[in-house]
C-alpha cells in the first residue's frame, strides 16, 4: 500500500530561523499517526510545513501527487484538513456556519448530509448551531474545530494540541470522538499533542521529535514501552 | 417648516451618498484593516469612463443605460485588479506602509485620469428625469429620490450577498480569519479581490449620482470622501449598517448647520463633516454601530 502522505528530506522554519531538520516520515490511509516531543520540539511548526502555511526544502507528496508547491487553499480542497494550534474558530459566526466554512469547497448536495454527521459525532453542536461560536467553552470550541475540518471530508486530518486547555474528562471524550470518527470513516489522522499517554491510546504508530528531529519511531505499543523515550521526551 | 423639510430632504439625499462612499471604505477597512484614501478617485476615475462612453462631443456618444452600467463593471474590475496588483504585495506587512500605498493610489489615480481623460470640468447628465415633484414650497428633484432609491436598493443586494450566499460566507469569513479560512480551502486572495470590486463599485455608483450635480472633474469627489469618512466615522468603521445611518446623520448635520447656523453657510460646510469626525472620536471613538477591536487570544 502507497503511503497517503509521503514527507522526505522536509526543512522548514521561520525566516532564518531553522526549526525542522531533514525530516522523513510518512501516514498510510486510514492511520492514526501521533508525533510526540517536548515544547519546542517543532511539532507545530511540521503541521504548518504540511498545511503550507510556512514554506520549507524537501518534497511532500499526498494522496499520489507532490503538494509542496501548493498554496494552503489548494491543499484543502485536496483534503488536508487542519485543526490549528488555538482552534482557529471563527468566533463571531454561528456553529453552523463555522461548519458551512468548513464544507465551503465542497458542492451544495453534500453539505446538508456532512453536517448530519458532524452533529451525529458532536450532538451538543447540534443543539448549538444558531448560537455564536465565540461564546462557546473551549471544549466545545475544540469540539467545533474538529468538526469544522470533518466538514471538508478531508482525507488526512492534522490536529495541533487537541487537549490543549480542555479538562482531563473533555479531553477524553474528544479522543474517544476521533478514534470512533477514524474507526467510522477511515479518515486518516496526523495528532501532535502533549499528553502523550492518551494520544498513545488511540494511535496506530509514533514519531518522536527532538530539536527539529525524529530521534525516534515505531508502534504506538513499542514508544509507550520504551523507558528512555518516556524520560528523555515525555517528561512522564 | 417649509424650509426646515425641504433641509431635511436634501440632507438625507445627501446623506445615502455619503452613506454609499463610507458603506465602500467600511468594506474594505473591514476585509483588508485599510483605511482606503483612494476610494475617491477611483469612484471618480470610473465615472470619468461613464462620461468618456456616454459624451457626445468627446466622447462615443452612448446612451447612459449602457455607459453606466459599463461604468459600474469597469469600477468592479479596478478594485480587484488594484487589490491584486497594488495592495496585496504589501498585504500583512506594517499596516502605516498600505496606508501610504493608498495615499500613493490617491495621487496616481488622480493624475491618471487628469492625463487620460481631462483637466478640464465635464457635464454628465442625469440618468433621472429633470425636475420633481413639488408639494407646497417643498421640492424633491427625481434625482434625489432616484439617489435614495437606488442606494437603498444596492444596501440591500450588498446585506443579501453577505448574509444569505455562500460567496457572503466566504468574504465574511475570509475578512475575520483569514489564515483559519485558507485552512478551509478558500481562496482569500481570491475574496480580497471580489471584496475591493464590490468596494469600489459601489463607490462609483455614488459618484455617478453625484455627477450631475458637482459635474465630473479630477477633483469631484473630494468633498465626498470627506463626509463619507466622517459616515463611518459616525457609524463605525466596521459596520456596512452604521455606514449608512452615519451617512444619512451627517447628510442632515451638514443640511441643518448650514441652514441655521449663519456663520456655517454653505463657506463652512466641510468643516462640519471635521468637526463631526472630531467630536466622535472624542466621545465614542468606535462609533454609534462599531464595536472597540478585542484583543483575541
Amino acid at each position: 500500500m502507497s503511503a497517503l502522505l509521503a514527507v522526505r528530506g522536509l526543512t522548514a522554519g521561520y525566516g532564518s530561523l531553522i526549526v525542522l531538520r531533514d525530516l522523513d516520515f510518512h501516514v498510510d490511509p486510514g492511520e492514526v499517526v501521533v508525533i510526540l516531543g517536548a515544547n519546542g520540539a517543532g511539532k507545530t511548526t511540521t503541521l504548518r510545513a504540511l498545511s503550507g502555511e510556512i514554506s520549507g526544502e524537501g518534497t511532500i507528496e499526498f494522496d499520489g501527487r507532490r503538494v509542496d508547491g501548493s498554496r494552503t487553499d489548494q491543499r484543502a480542497r485536496l483534503g488536508i484538513g487542519h485543526v490549528p494550534e488555538g482552534r482557529g474558530t471563527f468566533v463571531d459566526l454561528t456553529v453552523e456556519e463555522n461548519l458551512r466554512i468548513g464544507a465551503y469547497h465542497r458542492p451544495a448536495a453534500q453539505v446538508r448530509s456532512a453536517m448530519d454527521r458532524a452533529f451525529g459525532l458532536f450532538p451538543t453542536l447540534g443543539e448549538r448551531r444558531a448560537q455564536l461560536a465565540g461564546s462557546m467553552s473551549g471544549g466545545e470550541q475544540q469540539m467545533l474545530a474538529v468538526a469544522r475540518a470533518l466538514m471538508g471530508d478531508p482525507k488526512l486530518l492534522l490536529l495541533d494540541e487537541p487537549s490543549m486547555g480542555l479538562a482531563p474528562m473533555v479531553t477524553a471524550e474528544l479522543f474517544r470522538t476521533l478514534a470512533e470518527t477514524n474507526e467510522r470513516t477511515g479518515t486518516a489522522m496526523l495528532i501532535v499533542e502533549q499528553n502523550a499517554q492518551i494520544a498513545l491510546s488511540i494511535a496506530d504508530r509514533a514519531y518522536v521529535l527532538g530539536h527539529g528531529q525524529i530521534v525516534s519511531a515505531g508502534t504506538a505499543a513499542e514508544i509507550r514501552a520504551d523507558d528512555s523515550i518516556r524520560r528523555a521526551y515525555l517528561g512522564v | 417648516m417649509e424650509l426646515l423639510i425641504q433641509r431635511l430632504i436634501d440632507g438625507t439625499s445627501n446623506g445615502f451618498l455619503y452613506g454609499a462612499v463610507a458603506l465602500a471604505l467600511v468594506l474594505i477597512y473591514r476585509s483588508t484593516g485599510l483605511m482606503n484614501f483612494a476610494q475617491g478617485e477611483m469612484a471618480m476615475f470610473s465615472t470619468f469612463v461613464v462620461w468618456k462612453l456616454a459624451d457626445e462631443r468627446l466622447g462615443f456618444g452612448l446612451a447612459l443605460a449602457i455607459a453606466i452600467p459599463a461604468g459600474i463593471v469597469f469600477a468592479f474590475l479596478l478594485g480587484a485588479v488594484l487589490e491584486r496588483a497594488v495592495i496585496r504585495p504589501f498585504s500583512g506587512g506594517n499596516p502605516l506602509t498600505l496606508l501610504i500605498v493608498t495615499l500613493g493610489m490617491f495621487l496616481a489615480i488622480n493624475a491618471l485620469a487628469g492625463y487620460i481623460f481631462t483637466t478640464d470640468t465635464e457635464r454628465l447628465d442625469s440618468p433621472f428625469p429633470s425636475g420633481g415633484l413639488s408639494l407646497g414650497g417643498v421640492t424633491i428633484t427625481y434625482l434625489e429620490m432616484g439617489t435614495v432609491v437606488v442606494l437603498l436598493v444596492v444596501a440591500l443586494l450588498i446585506r443579501q450577498l453577505f448574509m444569505g450566499t455562500k460567496l457572503g460566507l466566504g468574504l465574511r469569513a475570509a475578512a475575520m480569519n483569514p489564515s483559519s479560512s485558507r485552512l478551509a480551502g478558500i481562496d482569500v486572495g481570491r475574496m480580497m479581490m471580489i471584496g475591493w470590486g464590490l468596494a469600489s463599485a459601489i463607490g462609483a455608483i455614488a459618484a455617478i449620482l453625484v455627477a450631475p450635480v458637482v459635474y465630473v472633474s479630477t477633483n469631484m469627489m473630494a468633498a465626498l470622501l470627506l463626509y463619507g469618512f466622517a459616515a463611518a466615522v459616525v457609524g463605525g468603521f466596521d459596520s456596512p449598517f452604521g455606514a449608512l445611518v452615519g451617512g444619512v446623520l451627517v447628510g442632515l448635520i451638514q443640511s441643518l448647520a448650514s441652514g441655521y447656523l449663519p456663520f456655517i453657510g454653505t463657506q463652512l460646510q466641510l468643516a462640519t463633516a471635521f468637526a463631526v469626525i472630531l467630536l466622535v472620536l472624542l466621545i465614542r471613538p468606535q462609533g454609534l454601530f462599531g464595536r472597540l477591536p478585542v484583543e483575541r487570544v
